[in-house]
């Protein structure tokens, strides 16, 4: 009997995960694609966007949910690398101008955030999905029509030719690749980019050193009951808006590694699927909006972009059009973020159900009563 | 919050602490950005207008530890540098091996490099380029579709999908 | 003085803010060469469009399911009624309300799964909806490529496979509404009747419904879920009407989008409308659990007025297009200060 439960409980806990296994081990054959293809495309993009997901883990500790909120660092990251290119800063040390300009900012931009969804408890995630399009109405009015009106620019060359604006495509020449090809390994047919791989495994020793820390730890307080953690001293707020400004500023630096990658910036739209993508990976790589580990972080990065390079082709190949493949990519995209929440509050309401339950010592026939309306 | 009796016993310190965060960030950009600064560097070996110097036909130029460029005469060659100071290797046609050192202005991004002069030891070698060009042109904001509709105007685009939802 | 103070906090800063801004603009219009009445006319003709989006707010809202961002599920339900109409060749009164009818028992059938959903997941209901309605107009996407339409002025001209992205409805019910008793003054100004005796309607049906037995009850379970329970309402019950209404009234609303706007739109472009019709809501006054029918009228009226207020002003004036970026940043600014807002019945 228990055994089956189990099974069940597995089975819902690890759904997503098994969607995407099983999804993406169809696509592979019907979408001819060679498995030293699909190899190397998942280095390139497990170095072009770990950073990116790893930048989610922290809000997640501290119990505010996805931070939709990391596209204002990610836009500061933009603005920095316009700045780069503006004064030709080039190679890595063009990326770490861009990431030195884009920290301020973003800290900024983080404060903002966190101040926000504080007076948004409880809907701390569609806020900062809104924030994201507030800010960048801002950073279109900055970037569109400041620069190089107010804003000095001094390369004409990324300007529009009205004179002021920055161009909708910016070549990123000058860094391109800059920290990819710093250390680049050619190994059995593969190119890995190790630069890129030794930041981010920085970063996740720096992620597992913070956690240990006391600001670590009182955010983990926070995460798991707000309340209790007032009670017992821990600045709530505070604690929550430092978990968001580092976010934002890993964001910034996460977007400036996957922009150098790319090679090109697309100035108005890069930032808008960046936090799509990340949300999406860290879901379908096990994690919740309550509890999210870097092996989340890296079975997501893994499993979604294999399924983003496979599945255009599989449709192209099936349907006869490259257009179902892209559309198939974004509905799978979008519908594991829906699953993946709804699976996670129906699962957190079915433990409150519980919980009460377990607590009044409530017999099996009261039961249907009970679990009838619900909180609000 | 138990921080404001904390923030008075600790104020000066961490002022000190704060002005010198601020410190090494300024430094770090100025020295980022002086190592990092591109230059684009024409390499060029054409005869003086005057015959005050006169270009070597068949040349090897290398930069640094780059691969080396060859030059006939009236040549142009364009070369993507980073950082102020460089060594140029000339090397003649008849195998002649000679070193030199050039020096960058830190501001200019343009730059022409005349070989001959720098052979003959005429200084300086290196000028600003005056470039005539207009900025390229094309590439315009165009329709404003483009940045607010969720995928309004769409195109399966390579890497990342477009159809972000912007409200 | 305290009746006005006590007047300002209540109907808000940002209404009041948005208020006096497009007054000004109408103020200034006349000065940069903006003609009044063609704008008036615009701005009653976006408002009838959009008013029913925003109407479709307010059932879920007062059920306590939060502001309806999945609203894209009903809309798609009346795409598929509009296309079907427009498959059929039924023109004119026919062409409409073929176009809401056939629309109605998709709408039904998608609100009541969406809406189970939603019961499901108490308390995220938001972020949730927005994820199905995106995931939804997706997988709509790729359907309109292979379902088996076949209107010769709906398909790809050249493979012959597949809807178009914009189907024209010239010839079929295009501005049905719209010119139904029309009243036209000079060369600009027209008043849409039609459409918007029609809006008005449908206004007073939804203000009837919320002084019914089930209105009320609906509006117990999300103001006050234990008295509702109490009352032996079922909220899970309550929450599903709330959730089918509001979608089929996206579905009827889209269709009076296409009469007035001409055309019928596919693909990605549902992915927009949630949040303009959000935003609408919110700035008439409506907060995350609470709406009515003032907030409705005032709200999508404010919102479109500066829509179409704000590009044909400031772009006259500063000879350039910024008005995407004011458009974003205000409504966007907009759901933002409502969704700060403390409200009494906290998730």
């Amino acid at each position: 009997m228990s055994e089956n439960k189990s099974i069940g409980r597995f089975f819902t806990e690890n759904a997503v995960v098994i969607v995407f296994v099983l999804v993406t081990v169809a696509a592979i054959p019907s979408s001819g694609l060679s498995i030293q293809y699909i190899v190397q495309e998942m280095i390139t993009r497990l170095g072009r966007n770990t950073f990116l997901v790893l930048a989610l883990l922290l809000p997640i500790y501290a119990g505010m949910g996805l931070n939709f909120g990391m596209t204002l660092g990610a836009m500061s990251g933009q603005v920095g690398l316009i700045l780069a290119i503006n004064w030709n800063v080039a190679g890595v040390e063009g990326l770490v101008f861009a990431a030195l300009v884009g920290t301020p900012i973003s800290v900024l931009m983080g404060y903002v955030t966190g101040f926000v969804l504080n007076k948004a408890k409880g809907r701390e995630m569609v806020t900062g999905y809104m924030l994201a399009f507030f800010i960048n109405g801002i950073y279109q009015l900055v970037v569109l029509y400041m620069m190089g009106f107010i804003f000095p620019i001094r390369s004409p060359a990324i300007l529009l030719s009205r004179g002021y604006g920055i161009r909708n495509t910016l070549n990123l020449e000058g860094v391109r690749q800059s920290l990819d090809d710093a250390l680049m390994l050619k190994a059995g047919g593969f190119a890995i980019p190790i630069a890129t791989f030794l930041v981010i495994i920085a970063l996740c020793l720096f992620v597992i050193w913070f956690k240990k820390t006391k600001l670590g730890q009182d955010m983990r307080a926070v995460g798991h009951d707000m309340t209790v953690a007032d009670a017992a001293g821990v600045p709530v707020d505070r604690t929550r808006i430092i978990a968001i400004i580092i976010s934002t500023v890993l964001a910034c630096y996460g977007q400036i590694i996957f922009l150098q990658n790319m090679g090109n910036m697309a100035t108005y739209n890069a930032h808008d699927q960046t936090s799509f993508f990340a949300v999406a990976a860290i879901l379908v790589g096990g994690a919740s909006v309550k509890k999210a580990t870097i092996p989340n972080v890296f079975i997501g990065v893994i499993l979604l972009h294999v399924l983003f390079v496979v599945t255009p082709r599989a449709g192209q190949n099936l349907f006869g059009s490259a257009m179902i493949g892209e559309y198939f990519r974004q509905f799978i995209g979008y519908g594991v973020i829906a699953l993946s929440l709804v699976l996670y509050a129906w699962r957190s309401r079915q433990d409150a159900i519980r919980a009460r339950e377990g607590l009044r010592g409530v017999t099996a026939a009261a039961k249907p009563a009970l679990s009838e309306g619900g909180a609000k | 919050m138990s921080d404001a009796v904390v923030k008075g016993k600790r104020s000066p310190r961490r002022l000190l602490v704060r002005l010198g965060l601020v410190a090494v960030y300024i430094f770090a950009v100025g020295l980022v950005f002086v190592l990092g600064k591109g230059h684009t560097l024409i390499v060029d070996n054409k005869d003086a207008a005057d015959a005050s110097y006169k270009a070597d036909d068949g040349i090897t130029v290398s930069i640094d530890r780059a691969e080396g460029l060859e030059l006939y005469k009236g040549d142009r060659v364009l070369a993507k540098l980073k950082g102020q100071e460089h060594s140029v290797t000339v090397e003649k046609i008849d195998g002649e091996k000679k070193q030199y050192r050039i020096k960058l202005p830190l501001t200019e991004d343009l730059l022409i490099l005349s070989v001959p002069k720098l052979m003959a030891g005429i200084e300086p070698a290196v000028e600003v380029f005056v470039n005539v060009q207009e900025a390229p042109k094309g590439d315009e904001v165009g329709n404003s579709n483009a940045f607010t509709s969720p995928g309004g105007d769409t195109g399966p685009a390579g890497e990342a999908p477009t159809q972000p939802p912007s409200p | 003085m305290n009746k006005i103070k006590q007047y300002v906090t209540d109907f808000g800063w940002p209404r009041i803010i948005i208020f006096i801004f497009l007054v000004l603009l109408f103020v200034a219009a006349p000065f940069v060469k903006v003609r009044i009445d063609a704008s008036i006319s615009d701005v009653l003709n976006r408002f009838g469009q959009n008013a029913l989006f925003v109407l479709a707010m307010v059932p879920m809202i007062q059920a306590g399911c939060g502001l309806n961002f999945g609203l894209s599920v009903g809309i798609i339900a009346g795409l598929i009624g509009s296309t079907l109409s427009v498959q059929f060749g039924l023109t004119e009164a026919f062409g409409f309300f073929g176009a809401v009818v056939l629309s109605i028992p998709f709408a039904v059938v998608f609100g009541w799964f969406y809406g189970k959903l939603l019961n499901k997941v108490k308390g995220e209901e938001m972020t949730i909806a927005m994820y199905v309605g995106f995931a939804g107009v997706m997988f709509m996407c790729i359907m309109w490529l292979i379902l088996p339409y076949n209107g010769p002025t709906m398909i790809w001209g050249y493979a012959g496979k597949g809807l178009r992205t914009t189907i024209t409805i010239e010839g079929f019910y295009r501005h049905f509404l719209n010119d139904f008793l029309a009243i036209r003054i000079g060369n600009s100004f027209v008043f849409p009747t039609g459409m918007l005796l029609f809006v008005g309607f449908a206004a007073f049906l939804m203000w009837l419904f919320m002084r019914t037995k089930t209105g009320t009850a609906l509006t117990a379970v999300g103001s006050n879920p234990d008295y509702a329970r109490a009352s032996g309402v079922s909220a899970d019950r309550m929450r599903t009407i709330s959730v089918v209404l509001s979608t089929v009234l996206g579905a009827i609303g889209i269709v009076v989008y296409q009469q007035s706007y001409g055309f019928i739109q596919l693909y990605t472009a549902p992915l927009d409308m949630p949040f303009t019709a959000v935003a609408a809501i919110l700035i008439g006054g409506a907060s995350v659990n609470k709406a009515s029918m003032v907030n409705v009228l005032v709200g999508a009226f404010l919102f479109q007025g500066l829509l179409t207020m704000t590009p044909s002003v400031i772009n006259s004036t500063l000879q350039t297009d910024i008005s995407e970026v004011v458009r974003i940043i205000v409504s966007n600014g907009i759901i933002i200060y409502a969704l700060t807002r403390k409200t009494k019945v906290t998730k």
